[in-house]
């Protein structure tokens, strides 16, 4: 079970949390004006690492925060922490 | 029959207390104190069981969890199979038999495999047995292999207990340097668990080291009961660190805890903020032809089994190694009354040793190695190739092996946060962390002395409490005498003379040095396909004693160092875990977290059959009355409610209360219709798509004053929806100030539904008027009813007037039986959820679940004219248009009436076209027998369904043909008149 | 705070497990700087620091469980005088709400030297008295369920678990079976949703 730091409530357990995935590039302000090819990509494309990459967690169990992790996923070591504590990003 | 091996003095063993018990149905006895393992040696008994594959006669090898295989059946106390007897505490009165043996591991029948062990190499069920095909042959050698067979009855249901634990310094092995690591820990006020699965003190408790001029278990004593008196420090004896996983979290299993005398296990869960792995060195066998006879140890086991256990396992014993501490245990024989013979592989062992077992009147091969045992129950002799090659045939009842050590790394490499690395100077891996949070001492790291150990255990303790922020103690350390400890150029195994001739590398699975070399004949050319090939390491042990030697049979044959093959992966658990002990109490009612709500007492005092309803909420599925299956009373439930009134328990609808100026344009991005203008009062349906285009869930939403919403989802969908609201507001959103309360268990909800719902609402005295024209559908009234405060919504998802009455779980029971009463003159009848699904089914309501399936669109489903016109954006709005354009060709929702009007067909089943075996064009989603029309009705989705109304279409069920016609998916109030009444 | 039931006796664990008679519980949600206010403004105090409660007049309690949560709670006899001044004083916010959940919940006393160890049998959370000290109130996970687990300033040997309501079956059946049953409560059972 990862210990993920939280930026309200310091460290805790996974089981606090829920992941919501990978950090994507953000969600068009105006889906219309994007192309088909680039509006699948946005949908379903992942980078899906073995390795460092962004991850959204949300602290559902804990304080509700959202966070986004740094996180390594062949070690699960944890490399920053980048969330503001506690409000909305 | 008295144990005829016991030695009359020494040992941890309580001869006060002499226990009785069978083995194999001889009467033996043992001590308190003893292991199964122990004892039977005691006995005499060295013969266990049977091995895996060839049924050949098996014994104990070692000692502890290295043992490759003497597991035992234990009939009595507690049923319970394939137990490792060299773990496995004695008990009076205990009744054990052996594995894979019968009618025992004596007289064998299945003994006749090892006459046919040629048709039975590595990976034998691909080869030997292909015709006419495995499948032929597979229920026969099944019923050969194996191990224990389950207890038919009785079986043993242990009494466990699964918990968390935190601590700042987890010391896992309490030898000398878990000792010297936990005592530092512990004065700078460090909490410290310390794990052990043996004696504290390791090896020290019984090989005769000597701290400070004294018997080393003298200074173990003291070290213990100070660690036993700190506050601060939990000692965890019969215990086991089985896993070490992400982020220092470890897993050990306590067993028969002193604390808690009916617990049988306790699996801990553990948090540490640092870890020292001081798991010691586990001895590795040296192989040669028929090295798997009973009595054939390896030497660090024998050394316990005198020193620790006052056994001696054999009389006449040769000890085959290429270590000083094979000489050691040579010495240990002989103190204790056995005549012994060394056969070192060193030509140069020393003169030191050399002297001492003249000495001791030892007699010492240089230079020589065993090359075959003889016996069968029990080694007999062995054939000795002296330094010149000579040949000596030396009769024995015990073999002692010491080809070196093994650091014990497989805890450090669990979490892949170790290099692993081969040391040539010891012959073994080595594991070097990578990360600050956890570090290896002694023999664990490589270190085999005492004094090592003990300085490197220290410095890994002022390590790690400095790592948590803590000041270190400086300790003083207990002097030590200088101690041979010297290991020869490793001997993994000596060659056969003959090719009938099997030197066992890996007992558990009868795996042979042949079998290496047959695959890498074959091209298995990495150690992990050698290992799945042959499956070498895959045994009980999990190649605990043979591992490394595999490892370097391998590197020979392949020309390379151990170095390059590398080792295989080392997997939790670390030694053998009871599932129970893992689950803990979690079983029977603790399984799942079910939800009830205000009422379920009320619903099972009148009968209810219970059901989940989605996540994990219980609700009623009918209300049998005598005589009534679920049908009859479903059917008559939802007659009651299109004739009279009904009233179920909607409690667990999914509820949110928003606020704040962001959420109309929430609103708006959520649901594919309008929502900016809904007014005060007025609650509208609404439809959410994910952003793929597709349903995540339905429900309405009500304005309920200015400044709040209340929006509902599908009891269900409550977790997807929150989770699907925070990230619109975490993630895509940030700017939409809204503010989210859940309250879904704020309300107990009642719904009365029917023809009469208005009557009794009437009936219940309320506040306000329930007229339709002033509280008409899709409107909410805050008032009271009978006093009681209620939020009444006027919506409906039977086909009916209905009113959702909410109020406060505390007056739930009263205002329930308040309905009841009130509708008693109208014959109102409490409906389950089979009811609701034919009413809902009738009216052509879509569920969550059935038509909503993560596959379908709103356009899908008919509902096309709810999306807005006038939006430029919602969730799901681009993926769903580009699906269409795309392709639009879509599934559809469709009513369906099986030709046969008594046919129900089952939910789920395939439209094929003409029911032919072929690729399906829709499926059918629900299917009821309605009350309103008397005959089977079913919705389903049809591909381009709504332009084929009046076909006739087939589901396919194992082969039978359901014809079906197809009608609009509205069989009853289809102008919602009786909604809106 | 007075007993609902009488006090669960327990085997292998010394604990004593009480449900507590309910409070009233108001949740408050909203951008922090709002709460504060809103707390300010109906004359309450804010908790020192984050995931503890602090006490107030009147036997009213604020917890601190997250940047945009805090839960009021009061004996429920004022629960309509202390509702009415806090709903009076989040309607002059936009967007920060306040809602009665009194009866979403049920509280759970844990008592005696051994409950850290019952609750250690299903939190992954430290309530070790180092790291979990007295006035501390945090939202966390307890066999499987979300809950608020708290040590309350007056009497530190203990803990309060705070659950869903829907829950409370399956939560005090777990409790009882962690402390070693032994108690009259049937685990298992899963009745007594509204209870007291």
């Amino acid at each position: 079970m990862l210990l993920i730091p939280c930026p309200w409530c310091g460290p805790r357990p996974e089981a606090e949390f829920v992941c919501a995935g990978e950090v994507l590039p953000p969600r068009p302000a105006d889906p219309n004006a994007v192309g088909d090819a680039a509006w699948t990509d946005y949908l379903v494309m992942r980078r899906n690492v073995r390795g460092v990459h962004d991850e959204r967690w949300w602290h559902v169990r804990g304080c509700g925060s959202w966070l986004t992790l740094r996180r390594d996923t062949a070690t699960h070591r944890i490399l920053a922490n980048d969330s503001a504590p506690g409000g909305r990003e | 029959m008295s144990p005829t091996a016991r030695l009359a003095a020494g040992g941890e063993i309580d001869r006060a207390r002499p226990l009785e018990f069978r083995f194999d149905g001889r009467q033996l006895i043992g001590f308190a104190g003893d292991t199964v393992a122990s004892a039977l040696i005691a006995n005499g008994v060295h013969l266990t069981g049977r091995s895996f594959k060839l049924h050949r006669p098996r014994g104990i090898v070692g000692a502890g969890y290295e043992d490759s295989g003497a597991l035992v059946h234990r009939v009595r106390p507690q049923p319970a199979t394939n137990l490792l007897a060299t773990v496995l505490p004695l008990e009076a009165g205990m009744e054990l038999t052996s594995v894979n043996a019968w009618p025992s591991a004596a007289f064998d029948v299945g003994a006749m495999m090892q006459f046919l062990s040629a048709l039975l190499p590595a990976c034998f069920y691909y080869k030997t047995f292909m015709r006419p095909g495995w499948n032929w042959f597979e229920p026969a050698v099944r019923g050969l292999a194996g191990l224990g067979r389950l207890p038919d009855r009785d079986a043993w249901q242990p009494v466990t207990e699964s918990r968390y634990g935190h601590c700042d310094a987890l010391v896992a092995g309490g030898g000398p340097a878990g000792l010297a690591a936990a005592l530092v820990a512990a004065r700078a006020g460090a909490r410290v668990i310390l794990v052990d699965d043996g004696p504290f003190g390791g090896r020290l408790a019984g090989d005769g080291t000597v701290l400070d001029e004294r018997p080393a278990a003298r200074w173990v004593t003291g070290v213990v009961a100070e660690l036993l008196a700190t506050a601060n420090v939990r000692m965890l004896p019969r215990s086991t660190v089985w896993g070490y996983h992400e982020h220092n979290y470890l897993t050990v299993v306590e067993r028969a805890p002193r604390d808690a005398p009916d617990l049988d296990f306790r699996n801990w869960k553990i948090r540490a903020r640092q870890v020292i792995i001081a798991a010691g060195a586990i001895e590795r066998p040296i192989a040669f032809a028929d090295n798997d006879r009973p009595g054939i140890m390896l030497a660090s086991a024998v050394r316990t089994y005198v020193n620790h256990f006052a056994v001696l396992p054999g009389r006449k014993a040769i000890v085959f190694t290429n270590t000083d501490s094979g000489h050691a245990a040579a010495h240990d024989l002989a103190a204790a009354g056995a005549s012994v013979t060394i056969v070192d592989a060193r030509t140069e062992p020393g003169q030191g040793l050399l002297d001492a077992a003249d000495a001791r009147g030892i007699a010492c091969h240089a230079g020589a190695r065993v090359c075959k045992a003889y016996g069968s129950r029990r080694v007999s002799a062995v054939d000795v190739v002296g330094r010149s090659g000579e040949m000596m045939r030396l009769a024995c009842d015990l073999v002692a092996t010491s080809g070196g050590w093994n650091p014990a790394i497989h805890l450090a490499t669990h979490n892949r946060e170790a290099r692993v690395s081969w040391s040539e100077a010891l012959g073994g891996f080595l594991a070097e962390p990578v990360n600050g949070s956890f570090r290896l001492a002694g023999a664990a790291n490589g270190h085999l002395g005492t004094a090592e150990c003990l300085e490197e255990g220290a410095r890994a303790g002022r390590a790690a409490v400095e790592a948590v922020g803590r000041i270190a103690p400086t300790i003083n350390l207990p002097a030590t005498r200088s101690e041979p400890t010297g290991i020869g150029p490793p001997v993994w195994a000596v060659a056969p003379r003959g090719k009938r001739e099997k030197v066992f590398i890996d007992l558990s699975g009868d795996v042979t040095t042949a079998d290496l070399g047959l695959a890498v004949r074959e091209g298995f050319d990495s150690i992990e396909l050698v290992k799945r090939y042959t499956t070498a390491g895959m045994g009980v042990d999990q190649g605990k004693t043979g591992n490394v030697n595999v490892i370097g049979i391998v590197g020979g044959l392949m020309n390379a160092a151990p170095a390059a093959i590398g080792t295989t992966t080392f997997r939790p658990p670390f030694v053998p875990v009871e599932f129970g002990a893992i689950a803990g109490a979690r079983s029977g009612a603790r399984l799942y977290p079910w939800r009830h709500t205000p009422l379920t007492e009320w619903h099972l005092a009148h009968g209810a059959a219970m059901a989940e309803a989605g996540l994990r909420w219980q609700r009623p599925r009918y209300y049998p009355q005598a005589g009534e299956g679920w049908l009859d009373a479903a059917t008559r439930e939802a007659r009651t409610v299109r004739t009279s009134v009904g009233v179920y328990d909607g409690t667990p609808l999914g509820k949110f209360q928003l606020k704040g100026p962001g959420v109309p344009a929430l609103l708006d991005l959520l649901y594919v219709n309008d929502f900016a203008a809904l007014k005060p009062g007025r609650g509208k349906y609404g439809v959410m798509l994910t952003d793929d285009g597709l349903i995540l869930d339905d429900g309405v939403t009500f304005r309920l004053d200015a400044a709040r919403w209340l929006l509902h989802s599908s009891t269900g969908a409550a977790d997807r929806v929150h989770q699907h609201l925070e990230t619109i507001l975490n993630v895509h959103r940030p700017d939409l100030d809204v503010s989210i309360i859940p309250v879904t268990s704020a309300f107990a909800n009642a719904t009365i539904c029917g023809p009469r719902a208005r009557d009794v609402l009437r009936a219940l005295d309320p506040d306000f008027d329930v007229d339709g024209g002033p509280f008409p559908f899709m409107t909410v009234r805050e008032g009271r009813i009978g006093g009681v405060p209620a939020r009444v919504f006027r919506v409906s998802w039977t086909g009916e007037l209905s009113y959702e009455i909410n109020t406060a779980p505390r007056h739930a029971v009263a205002v329930w039986d308040r309905i009841m009463a009130a509708g008693a003159r109208f014959g109102i009848a409490p409906i389950g959820s089979e009811a609701n699904h034919i009413l809902r089914v009738e009216a052509g309501y879509i569920s969550t679940g059935h038509e909503v399936d993560g596959t379908s669109d709103v356009h899908d489903l008919g509902l096309g004219g709810m999306v807005s016109k006038t939006k430029t954006d919602f969730i799901g709005k681009r993926s769903m248009e580009l699906r269409r354009r795309l392709d639009p060709v879509r599934p559809e929702l469709v009513g369906l009436l099986p030709v046969d009007p008594a046919c129900p067909v089952p939910e789920g089943a395939p439209i094929t076209p003409r029911g032919a075996a072929a690729d399906q064009e829709g499926f059918v989603s629900a299917c009821v027998t309605s009350v309103a029309l008397n005959r089977s009705i079913a919705l389903g989705l049809l591909r381009s369904g709504r332009a084929r109304i009046g076909e006739t279409v087939h589901a396919r069920v194992y082969g039978k043909i359901i014809p079906m016609q197809v009608v609009a998916p509205v069989f009853h109030d289809a102008d919602r008149s009786r909604v809106k009444a | 705070m007075s007993a609902a039931g009488p006090p669960m006796t327990a085997r292998r664990y010394a604990v004593a497990l009480r449900r507590l008679a309910p409070r009233a519980r108001f949740e408050a949600c909203g951008a922090p700087e709002d709460l504060i206010a809103a707390l300010h403004a109906a004359g309450l105090p804010v908790p020192e620091r984050h995931n503890s409660s602090i006490g107030s007049d009147g036997d009213v309690r604020i917890d601190w469980l997250g940047p945009r949560r805090f839960v009021i709670s009061a004996p429920l006899e004022r629960e309509e005088a202390v509702g009415g001044a806090l709903e009076a004083v989040f309607a002059g916010f936009a967007a920060a709400d306040v809602a009665c959940v009194t009866d979403i919940v049920v509280t759970f006393e844990i008592a005696g030297p051994g409950a850290a160890d019952v609750l250690a049998q299903g939190t992954p959370l430290d309530v070790g008295s180092a790291s979990f000290a007295p006035a501390s109130a945090t939202g966390t996970e307890l066999w499987g369920v979300g809950v608020v687990v708290e040590r309350p300033i007056a009497d530190p040997a203990s803990f309060l678990v705070t659950v869903e309501r829907s829950y409370a079956g399956y939560i005090e059946g777990w409790l009882d079976t962690a402390a070693g049953s032994g108690s009259d409560l049937k685990p298992g059972v899963m009745l007594a949703c509204w209870r007291g």
